[in-house]
């Protein structure tokens, strides 16, 4: 009955990927270099290079999948905390000022000698990656919650999505500053151990994160469990169970975890590493993928 | 004092004209329909469709029914398109609680139409204006809000009729009279009255819809079955309502992530006593 209203499609899908993956760049790569007390620095250097591109990727996509893109600034002029999506303009604006901007001209003032009044100001540095870092979160969390508190019952219908883009989005941030770290002339293969070793957790914790969502969604009953039906048995079960959870969750998991049971006798093969990566980003976009024309059918 | 459009599925024929009658006053052009052998015009709301007549054929045991229900923006008195418009394009009218979007405001990012928990979603996207229409307002007749390619479409209860005394043009049209229009109070106890006088003259499940979830609707609607039969959610809630949890769901899955794996894992670099580099 309702033809002609699938208005979000996979533009928005990429941009929700993009988003949670910016995101989590900017946040693992911190909590990588703060947890371990500086040792993992270069990780966080790497999260950080990578999240003014990818978010001004997603928003080129937002703003081109607008109907009215010159009219753009009317979000710009508004603030309604109501509406998640005004809340989002301005997390993902604060979030690109300091991890996207501020936080790498620190990393390119140490690595590369432009901005030199930066180098050296660990302090400072470590305030704005932080803050970037929360807002990081924030903008992960945000590209579920969009979704969540709309009437479509695969999105809204439980709490529980905005746990399984939060949990996505961490391991496709993990994944790609591992792929990063993998292409480096000079490999650090006790960090990049350990973020194949806290991503294979991270799946596995998403792995949890779906099955809540999908138990939450079929003891809902009426339309909720039908969703759930959708992507579990349905429509959408093939791109549930062969793309998200085969290829995206269990085939990166299976690598990670052979990586680090070779890990003691020899390296693994640097391709395995960069096949789980890819799998893990390919897996992320599908996720997104899924639930926006998954959201769709019941309605 | 907040108004009413009430419906009454019971008197209703089904005879469209309150499609018709939208349709010629705010200049709406006609949908392109197929012909399926059904009753049916338009088959779903859209841009410039605010409000059609939907069929229900229903078997029960001792009866096959046949039931009408008029589809359209339900005005609710919290509605979540309001809620979460971003570009504020939405807003409620104070003094009728219709609610309307602002032409020239909306970017046609379709939030509201996800947002919304009725009949699929009800503001509908045009991306482009009619010929008919450009060449009404080529004329210098006047349409009654704006139209702007682009932007989101739903039915505006002829608030430019009510606020000249009307009453909206499908209510005025209405020939059995389904349609009635007033303050809501009075619409309130006059559907209640309805009601009871349809449960004794044996129809069970007759009742009120003014689903408190949303705050209650401006459309307000007599049935003759459950509202799920008519494709209407019998507990609609305000798409934002429980916006809260749902953040704080993400922001514990970011603290589960943030002590497991992270804290355990990469702790265990600084405890391995600062190897490499």
């Amino acid at each position: 009955m309702h033809e002609g209203t699938h208005y979000w499609h996979y533009l928005l899908a990429i941009y929700l990927f993009l988003g949670g993956l910016a995101g989590a760049c900017a946040y693992s790569g911190t909590f990588a270099e703060a947890f371990s007390k500086g040792r993992y620095k270069n990780l966080a250097k790497i999260g950080s290079y990578c999240v003014l591109p990818i978010i001004a990727l997603g928003l080129l996509i937002l703003v081109v999948d607008l109907a009215r893109p010159l009219y753009f600034w009317h979000f710009i002029i508004t603030c309604r905390p109501s509406s998640v999506m005004s809340q989002g303009v301005w997390i993902l604006t604060i979030f690109a000022i300091t991890g996207g901007v501020i936080t790498p001209a620190f990393f390119l003032a140490e690595d590369r000698g432009i901005l030199p009044f930066l180098k050296g100001k660990e302090g400072a540095r470590k305030l704005f990656q932080w803050i970037g870092a929360i807002f990081g979160i924030l903008t992960a969390g945000y590209t579920g919650v969009l979704l969540a508190v709309k009437s479509v019952p695969l999105w809204s219908a439980t709490p529980f999505l905005p746990m399984v883009f939060v949990a996505s989005a961490t391991s496709t941030g993990l994944a790609l500053i591992l792929l990063i770290a993998n292409m480096q002339a000079k490999k650090d293969e006790v960090a990049m151990g350990a973020l194949e070793k806290a991503d294979s957790i991270v799946i596995v914790i998403e792995l949890i994160a779906f099955a809540v969502l999908l138990i939450a969604l079929s003891g809902a009953g009426g339309l909720a469990a039908d969703a759930a039906a959708v992507i579990v048995s349905g429509e959408y079960a093939f791109l549930f169970w062969v793309g998200v959870v085969l290829i995206g969750l269990l085939a990166p998991l299976a690598i990670e975890l052979y990586s680090a049971s070779v890990a003691k006798k020899a390296h693994p093969p640097a391709g395995l590493t960069t096949l789980a990566s890819v799998l893990v980003l390919v897996g992320g976009l599908l996720v997104r993928w899924l639930f926006m024309y998954g959201g769709h059918v019941v309605r | 004092m907040a108004k009413a459009i009430l419906y009454d599925a019971s008197k209703c024929t089904a005879c469209r004209a309150c499609y018709v009658a939208c349709k010629q006053w705010n200049v709406l052009a006609a949908a392109e329909v197929k012909k399926l052998g059904t009753y049916y015009n338009a088959l779903d709301l859209d841009g410039t469709t605010w409000n059609l007549i939907d069929f229900i054929e229903k078997d029960e045991p001792d009866r096959f029914r046949w039931l009408f229900i008029s589809k359209r923006c339900m005005h609710c008195a919290e509605p979540s398109c309001v809620n979460v418009c971003a570009a504020g394009a939405i807003k409620k009218d104070l003094e009728t609680g219709f609610v309307l979007v602002d032409q020239d405001v909306c970017i046609g990012c379709k939030n509201c139409h996800y947002a919304c928990p009725f009949w699929g979603g009800v503001p509908r996207f045009r991306g482009e204006i009619s010929e008919d229409e450009k060449e009404w307002l080529a004329h210098g007749k006047k349409i009654p809000g704006k139209r702007v390619a682009g932007t989101v479409y739903k039915c505006r209860g002829c608030i430019d009729r009510v606020q000249n005394g009307l009453t909206p043009a499908c209510v005025k049209t209405c020939p059995p009279g389904a349609l009635q229009f007033g303050e809501k109070e009075e619409m309130l106890a006059i559907a209640e009255a309805r009601v009871a006088a349809l449960k004794e003259r044996g129809e069970a499940k007759a009742q009120v819809y003014n689903p408190s979830g949303v705050g209650g609707t401006a459309v307000t609607y007599i049935l003759l079955d459950d509202p799920e039969t008519y494709g209407l959610p019998a507990d609609p809630r305000v798409s934002t309502a429980d916006m809260l949890t749902k953040w704080i769901m993400g922001l514990i899955a970011a603290g589960i992530l943030t002590v497991v794996p992270f804290w355990m894992v990469f702790k265990a670099a600084e405890a391995e006593g600062k190897g490499g580099e």
